[in-house]
């Protein structure tokens, strides 16, 4: 027993020498196979140290203050700990890595350090963890020396813009998300002198570090960038922490990039530029050492792995479907017909994260600053445009004129054009249409930069390479908007020729179309709320432009309405609306009247089929139906959808009215026909004279609320490619983003036709009730 | 002017009516009566074809209208009924439901209608009503205008089915008093009815319908005071009649008491006799009290208006007795009040029945 | 069910009510002999609000009287009216007993 406990002892204290030989230096950055040692090492002595000084584990911060505290001499944190923890030992460390390795040796039970760097050092040193919240989040800035304001405001004014061009938000995904650790290359024409930074060098990442003999980081990159701004040249001067503000008094450097926290004593020596950062700061312990608690661990997105069971939006019938179902089992799959759709369904938090092309969410986020990329490069495709199976000489052609444009740099200009830069701000040339054979092309239309309806016109990628085509090739393009979902089946049954808006070619669709070849790559990026974005955590808020309620109203609606004359979408719409509704009112009663009819005769052969129509017309959903009798009934006939529309919502409605009918004709009493054919009036006369004027009495209620419902019914149209009021707010959505106002704006629209109909209706009711007449009567 | 020769009518299997065969002559007024479900109505719906026979013969002036050539609207406008739950046209006001018949069947202009209506309605008593609506209207105002929609139509024979059984009692005097009048007038009638008085006092003929048939006819005389046939007699007693069944000797005489008062409300005799009928009740019970351990006993009170007298019967089962046989009473008390209360005491041996029929002396008033 | 009384000086006053029928008459029957035999002798017995009576009810009071005058003592009716009066009148018993106006000339009478 005894020798046992000998050797185990001796081994343990070989290994304790090992260990701080081999983990002297910073613990980040550290080769593999000696990383791998080393904690290993630790493992073994830590575990022994720590564990018989410790006995007990750590539950919470409170537990710790009667503890060992590790800080960075000087630091806030120092200060923090002093203040907070009155009766713990507090130790003070020169370098970040020593806080960590005293951490790791069990010299300390826990340390305090910024929560954003902590991340980074937790990537490779999976034996610690965050103890606790974070305690406090300090902004931090630029320190300058109190005179220099000239060279604060140009700092300012360089934050400003990087902010609003986006390099801000990239840099932040990169370093402080992603983790990323490449530096960019960022242009400088160094021709205005020098500009001295002063910065500490092992801060850590994603902040500051050295990599081969550079210097990498996020302040570092910003160091580079505001030197690229002034045109000066970079000169990083690396010292210790508590030497930097004494360095800036002294003017031995221009400026101080190091993370620095804005703190009231600070300012009393030096002056700050803008806060570009908030950090925070944590306490940490080995991972063994804390009880793990039932408290929520901080449930923001880091990489789309901390999706893998959440909520995921995906576009009707895309790629991304088979995706996520394929690498996320466990997710939850929600489809969308529209990329508004999607952006409502984030915000309003009916999903966690959405798939799109990354270019489009480039643009949307652009117009919706709370939503951020989680990651990018989810998925890449080639794009392709589809042809009907039996197009092949078209689809050839097409081909031709695809090679054709590569070579001759015509690609390469649209690429620039749509792709790169702002699609919203690309200016879609003028191609004049053929005038030979006649194509269909059908898009969907909210997919900027492959396709949007703006300033009423077609406008984007995927149309200027059609319509460049078209002229090419002398084809009149007709151009058809529909949903999404709509444009494969569309292409299937002959309705349209040709289909395009950034459509991933894909084995499926490729068995229903085909495809011409790739004519882009499309990656795809996760897009959620940036709230729930790990690397977004304490940015500062963007601004979004919070005026009052009563200006933000009347942005919208000029936003909506006013601008590029998207009225006319809506008046449009609105008239289709309204002559659908009409129309298969008129259609619907008068058929209704027919079924009615047989379905109380008394002869089998009139009843069965007319009980037939009612229970199936009203057992199928209005869409599907629609759908079926638009693609399926009318495959490869050439008829206005409008019309098929009237036919569908007419039988839908006559199925209800003829029920409404019979119900109303049944519930009369039998007296009152009897008493009209004992007078002397025919079975068809008694039907006229008497039971139907009171049959229509009854119904007129429950026929207004029927008839009110096939209005609203109506807004499914734009499943069959015709553009009423529904179909107008999605376009409009499509191009603002704004989820809110063209909704509600519809909504009330809708709201109105129902009115205005009730309202009619109710004028018939009034003429047909007889004793209206003797009540207005009365009161004259 | 109605010849009706051997209708029959089924109802699936459930035959309704056997053979009826009757001739109802202008001017005529008929009462049918009988027990529910006799076909009463089944008959008077057939004449006028709103339930279709399933044989016979209906001629109507000669004219057979169960040919299918017939037009039997034209036919059925000359020949109106008055229903039990009136039917008034729901969507029309009074006048209209006067003048829709006139104006789209008889081809009259609006103006000559209305102005006919208005004195029909005042006919009836409601000219002031002719704007109102059914539904503002009382039971026994919606049966006059529906008496005076039929004969807005100038028929030759109103049909009455059941006209006062859906009315409030109170409601019912009215309607009759109009139907009366039609009769005087000489409007040729066939009435189902349950009020008795009424149709003794208004009918030419009284037919008694039952067995899906004619069961028996007469004259009003003939068919309430000295029916012939067994069921008849039955059914006039039954209306004028109060039966009751003693079981045991711990009958409940209160509420025996309870029913015969009620018994005498209907039939609205004075408070004098109806102590008196209970006394004689009470005390002929008291007389069969020893006999009730093994005998039955089966009362029957009936009371005849046009006589004015009230009869009791009772009926016990077991060996021949005759309770008045002086050797069998207790003592003279009961016996006396009986008789001085009674005009006749009648003893009869029916096959295994002992009968007693006493007669009360008649009410001095 | 309680009949009313109430004693005089001259004689005890009976209230017979509602119905004295094959019902209710041995209850009264009872209630009788009980006073009898607490040692009343002179009975006025009240009509007034008797609405019915039967010749059960009669009996009653021939077994009172008979039991009365056993004990040399009086009974007289008051207030006899309506078909009450009737039946007194048909079964003869209007002359067995001593009939009165009122309780007032009854008890005159039981007191002379």
């Amino acid at each position: 027993m005894n020798k046992k406990l000998l050797v185990v002892f001796s081994w343990l204290l070989l290994v304790r020498v090992f260990t701080v030989f081999i983990c002297e230096n910073s613990v980040t950055g550290l080769p593999p196979v000696k990383h791998a040692i080393c904690t290993l090492a630790t493992l073994f002595s830590a575990d022994a140290v720590a564990s018989t000084t410790q006995g007990k584990k750590i539950a919470s911060v409170d537990d710790l203050k009667d503890k060992r505290i590790g800080v960075l001499l000087g630091s806030v944190h120092d200060s923090y700990a002093m203040k907070t923890f009155p009766n713990a030992t507090i130790l003070q460390y020169k370098t970040p890595s020593d806080i960590v390795l005293a951490v790791k040796t069990g010299k300390v039970d826990a340390a305090i350090y910024t929560y954003e760097t902590l991340r980074d050092i937790f990537r490779t040193n999976d034996d610690l963890a965050i103890l606790g919240s974070p305690l406090f989040s300090v902004p931090v800035g630029i320190g300058f020396n109190k005179t220099n304001n000239q060279l604060r405001e140009q700092f300012n004014d360089f934050l400003r813009q990087i902010k609003k061009n986006g390099i801000y938000d990239n840099m932040i995904n990169r370093w402080i998300i992603q983790g990323d650790t490449s530096m960019p290359e960022i242009k400088n024409s160094k021709a205005n002198g020098v500009l001295t930074v002063g910065i500490v060098s092992d801060k850590g990442l994603p902040f500051l570090i050295i990599k081969d003999n550079k210097l990498i980081g996020l302040d570092a990159e910003l160091a580079e960038r505001f030197a690229a701004y002034l045109g000066k040249e970079l000169k990083m001067s690396d010292m210790e922490f508590g030497s930097l503000i004494p360095a800036v008094v002294s003017q031995k450097i221009d400026m101080i990039s190091s993370t620095l926290m804005i703190t009231d004593e600070r300012k009393k020596q030096i002056s700050f530029s803008d806060e570009y950062y908030n950090l925070r700061a944590s306490f940490f312990a080995l991972k063994k050492n804390i009880v793990i608690s039932s408290a929520p661990k901080s449930n923001k997105f880091s990489s789309l792995e901390d999706l893998k069971n959440k909520r995921f939006a995906v576009f009707t019938g895309t790629v991304h479907d088979g995706f996520v179902s394929r690498k996320y089992p466990n997710a939850q799959l929600m489809r969308y017909e529209s990329t508004a759709d999607m952006v409502l369904a984030l915000e309003s938090n009916k999903v966690d994260v959405a798939l799109l092309d990354v270019i489009t969410a480039g643009v949307i986020i652009k117009h919706n600053p709370e939503l951020g990329i989680l990651q990018e490069d989810v998925l890449n495709m080639p794009l392709g445009v589809g042809f009907g199976k039996n197009a092949d000489d078209l689809r050839q052609r097409f081909n031709n004129f695809l090679q054709a444009i590569r070579g001759d740099g015509t690609y390469d200009d649209m690429y620039k054009r749509w792709c790169r830069g702002d699609p919203e701000q690309v200016v879609m040339p003028e191609i004049a249409n053929g005038t030979g054979q006649k194509y269909v092309l059908g898009v969907s239309v909210d997919d900027l930069p492959y396709v949007a309806f703006m300033n009423g016109k077609y406008v984007g990628f995927d149309i200027e390479l059609l319509k460049r085509f078209a002229a090419r090739e002398n084809i009149n393009l007709d151009i058809v908007p529909m949903e999404f979902a709509s444009l494969v089946p569309a292409l299937a049954s002959g309705k349209v020729d040709i289909i395009t808006d950034g459509i991933a070619i894909s084995e499926e669709r490729s068995r229903m179309v085909d495809f011409s070849a790739s004519y882009m790559e499309f990656r795809t990026a996760a897009m959620a709320m940036k709230s729930k974005i790990a690397r977004y955590d304490n940015q500062p808020v963007s601004e979004i432009a919070s005026g009052g309620f009563i200006e933000n109203t009347i942005e919208s609606f000029r936003r909506n309405i006013i601008l590029e004359e998207r009225w006319r979408i809506i008046l449009d719409g609105l008239k289709t609306t309204v002559l659908i509704s009409v129309l298969s009112t008129l259609f619907g009663t008068l058929l209704g009247s027919l079924v009615c009819f047989m379905r109380m005769s008394k002869n089998v052969m009139l009843s069965l089929p007319a009980k037939l129509f009612i229970s199936i017309l009203r057992g199928t959903p209005v869409l599907v139906f629609l759908m079926l009798i638009f693609y399926v009934v009318f495959a490869s006939v050439n008829i206005d959808p409008v019309l098929v529309a009237v036919i569908a919502f007419g039988m839908n409605f006559a199925a209800y009215v003829a029920e409404i009918f019979r119900t109303g004709i049944t519930s009369i009493d039998k007296g009152q026909s009897e008493a009209g054919i004992s007078l002397g009036f025919s079975k068809v006369r008694t039907f006229l004279y008497i039971i139907l004027p009171q049959t229509i009495q009854r119904i007129l209620p429950v026929y207004k609320g029927e008839f009110i419902s096939l209005v609203k019914m109506t807004s499914i149209v734009g499943y069959i490619a015709v553009q009423d009021l529904t179909k107008a707010s999605d376009i409009i959505r499509s191009r603002t983003f704004d989820a809110f106002f063209p909704l509600i704006m519809v909504a009330i629209l809708y709201f109105i036709i129902s009115w205005v109909l009730m309202l009619s209706l109710e004028y018939l009711e009034r003429k047909t009730d007889p004793k209206s007449k003797r009540k207005q009567a009365v009161i004259a | 002017m109605i010849k009706i020769e051997h209708l029959s009518k089924k109802f699936g299997d459930l035959v309704v009516l056997r053979d009826v065969t009757i001739e109802i002559k202008s001017g005529e007024v008929i009462s049918i009566i009988g027990p529910s479900g006799t076909g009463k109505s089944t008959f008077l719906r057939c004449i006028n074809l709103l339930d279709r026979p399933s044989g016979g013969a209906i001629h109507i002036d000669g004219v057979n209208i169960l040919d299918p050539k017939a037009d039997v609207s034209k036919i059925r406008q000359k020949m109106n009924m008055v229903f039990q739950s009136f039917n008034l046209f729901a969507h029309l006001s009074v006048m209209e439901n006067l003048t829709i018949g006139p104006v789209k069947l008889l081809g009259l202009s609006r103006s000559d209608a209305e102005r006919k209506s208005r004195d029909l309605l005042k006919l009836v008593g409601l000219a002031e009503k002719a704007g109102s609506y059914p539904d503002e209207l009382s039971g026994g105002q919606k049966q006059r205008v529906a008496i005076a929609r039929c004969m807005a139509m100038e028929p030759r024979i109103i049909l009455f089915d059941e006209p006062t059984s859906a009315l409030d009692p109170t409601m019912v005097s009215e309607v009759l008093s109009v139907i009366r009048r039609l009769a005087k007038d000489g409007m040729t009638m066939a009435i189902v009815t349950h009020e008795m008085d009424f149709a003794r006092d208004v009918s030419n003929r009284v037919l008694y319908m039952d067995e899906g048939c004619i069961y028996e006819e007469g004259t009003p005389e003939e068919i309430f005071e000295r029916p012939q046939k067994e069921k008849t007699r039955a059914f006039i007693n039954r209306i004028r009649s109060f039966h009751y069944h003693i079981g045991t000797p711990d009958y409940d005489l209160y509420g025996m008491n309870a029913e015969i008062e009620m018994f005498c409300e209907k039939q609205i005799l004075p408070m004098k006799t109806r102590q008196n009928l209970l006394l004689i009740v009470e005390e002929m019970l008291q007389l069969y009290t020893p006999w009730l351990r093994t005998a039955h006993l089966d009362m029957t009170i009936s009371y005849s208006e046009k006589k004015e007298s009230l009869e009791v019967v009772f009926e016990s089962s077991g060996s021949a007795l005759n309770l008045f046989d002086n050797a069998q009473l207790p003592d003279e008390l009961g016996l006396t009040i009986i008789k001085s209360l009674t005009e006749s005491i009648d003893y009869q041996r029916l096959g295994d029945k002992n009968r007693l029929l006493l007669i009360l002396k008649k009410m001095v008033k | 069910m309680n009949i009313q009384t109430s004693k005089e000086s001259s004689a005890m006053v009976v209230k017979v009510t509602g119905r004295l029928d094959a019902v209710t008459a041995p209850e009264y029957e009872q209630q009788f002999t009980a006073l009898i035999t607490g040692g009343e002798t002179r009975f006025v017995v009240d009509f007034e609000k008797l609405d019915y009576i039967s010749s059960a009810g009669l009996r009653v009071l021939l077994a009172m009287a008979k039991q009365i005058k056993a004990k040399s003592g009086q009974i007289h009716l008051a207030n006899i009216g309506g078909a009450v009066r009737e039946v007194f009148d048909i079964s003869g018993f209007g002359s067995i007993f001593p009939m009165h106006e009122s309780v007032i000339s009854a008890l005159n009478a039981t007191a002379g």
